[in-house]
């Protein structure tokens, strides 16, 4: 009795531990989610939509490297660079060999930017591919996304959105590793944080 | 996140400075009678009854709005206290200080508190300080309500003791400007003490700083080292934030402006607080 018991136990033993190396050579999204630094973004929840109508939260990121930035659909002058840039930087990576950053595009716009919005300029800027992901929320998900980010705007004359133009890396755990402000196409240190 | 040194100066130097402290009763008397033409705005205890309206914002870039609309909605008489934010702490364990999330609130999250549900000797019914946005928005949430947007907060404020504008009242202007001038006082007082405006709300001017929704649509630079080419460019369309000659008459909020761009979410000051809204 005693030894087959042990017996039991040992196959056990030998699952759980099958189990923990496996998860350990391929790092699940799951194991980084069970423990969220105390300086995630993941620890907000909130909703999105993204460009296909999908509902999207956050933490659906969590296990990959992430450059969110924020912009809004009708932005004529600062966004088509942002996403030019956005771009730019994409391409770069895949140089280096790093191709599983998900470029995450938040609208500033919650009131216009709807999935069909999101939709056409992905369409119209060609961000095709699992690697964009274009979204919008409501106005209080979008105002405490951007809070958390350091992220400002405002709403100005003639339906425009004055806000911040700003790239933020995100570790695979969700904290902030690096900025970049601007529209500048000198990120090479910003790229360099990627990883 | 970013903790810029110009912020530390605006959050911690700047009130201290200019003084937010003021306003017990014993400095500036309550005013006499009256109470009969605020009866209208009087909902309860806790809130007051704010009439739709028109709201001139003070700083007027090109492009900024002139007016914005605003509806009708109640806010809190007084700022809130340690005393009903501790009862916030106890019935949601996880905005208590030991479990705080840095990402929410920093390291300063209720540090004049003695722990998690004890608050110092006397201090129930001051002003609740050292309260990050996102723990203010949480608490205004459970009341069923929110944090007030810039523009509603500014439109209760510009409001003196005998009409809903008193930005054209040189007395009053001149009032505020002494308020927000006097030094900081070493205890906040209690929010009973504080007098009353035009809608019978207290504490607006001199007690405390107040979070706002939308604090950070702020886009005067809390880094501003002059209008450089890089700041500009940082900004989408503000190029030409100026301000205006309305501005200039309301001095105090061109110092809440700047109080405001200074600061990030999960900031938590000695002089900041909060009051809510209902729609």
């Amino acid at each position: 009795m005693r030894f087959r018991l042990a017996g039991h136990f040992r196959y056990l033993f030998c699952g759980v531990a099958l189990v923990l190396a496996v998860s350990a050579v391929i790092p699940q999204g799951d194991s980084y989610a069970e423990r969220l630094p105390d300086d995630s973004i993941y620890l907000l929840n909130s909703n999105w939509r993204n460009q296909f109508g999908d509902r999207v939260e956050l933490k659906q990121f969590i296990g990959r490297p992430v450059i969110l930035t924020m912009f809004y659909t009708s932005c004529a002058y600062s966004c088509p660079v942002t996403i030019a840039v956005a771009k730019k930087m994409k391409s770069d990576l895949d140089k280096r060999g790093v191709d599983d950053v998900r470029f995450v595009l938040v609208s500033f716009d919650a009131e216009r930017d709807s999935p069909q919005m999101l939709r056409a300029a992905a369409e119209k800027y060609e961000l095709t591919g699992s690697n964009w992901t274009l979204l919008s929320g409501s106005s209080e998900d979008t105002r405490e996304l951007a809070v958390l980010l350091g992220l400002k705007y405002k709403k100005v004359a003639g339906g425009e959105i004055s806000h911040s133009n700003e790239f933020i890396y995100l570790d695979r755990t969700g904290v902030i590793r690096a900025r970049q402000a601007g529209l500048s196409e000198e990120y090479r240190a910003f790229l360099e944080a990627v990883k | 996140m970013r903790r810029g040194p110009f912020a530390i100066a605006l959050g911690l130097a700047l009130p201290a400075y200019i003084g937010v402290g003021e306003c017990s009763a014993d400095d500036i008397p309550s005013p006499k009678g009256g109470e009969e033409h605020r009866s209208e705005h009087f909902v309860s205890l806790e809130m007051a009854q704010i009439p739709a309206g028109v709201h001139e914002p003070f700083i007027l870039g090109k492009n900024d709005l002139k007016q914005i609309d605003i509806r009708e909605f109640q806010i809190n008489r007084a700022p809130i206290t340690n005393r009903r934010f501790l009862e916030f702490v106890r019935a949601s364990p996880e905005w208590r200080k030991s479990s705080r999330k840095r990402m929410f609130a920093d390291d300063l999250y209720l540090s004049h508190w003695v722990d998690d549900l004890t608050l110092p000797d006397g201090s129930e019914d001051e002003p609740v300080v050292y309260v990050s946005w996102f723990a203010a928005k949480a608490y205004c949430a459970t009341q069923g309500g929110r944090l007030p947007t810039v523009a509603e907060w500014e439109y209760v404020a510009v409001s003196d003791e005998a009409s809903r504008d008193g930005r054209r009242n040189p007395e009053s202007v001149k009032r505020l400007l002494e308020i927000y001038s006097k030094p900081a006082p070493a205890r906040l007082p209690n929010v009973e003490s504080m007098r009353p405006n035009y809608y019978g709300v207290k504490g607006m001017h001199g007690v405390i700083w107040e979070w706002t929704s939308d604090f950070n649509s702020m886009l005067v630079t809390g880094e501003s080292r002059g209008d450089s080419s890089l700041e500009r460019d940082l900004y989408c369309g503000s190029g030409a934030a100026n301000v205006s000659e309305a501005a200039k008459v309301n001095y105090p909020a061109f110092l809440r402006s700047g109080f405001r761009s200074s600061l990030q979410g999960n900031y938590c000051i000695h002089n900041l607080g909060f009051r809510c809204v209902l729609d």
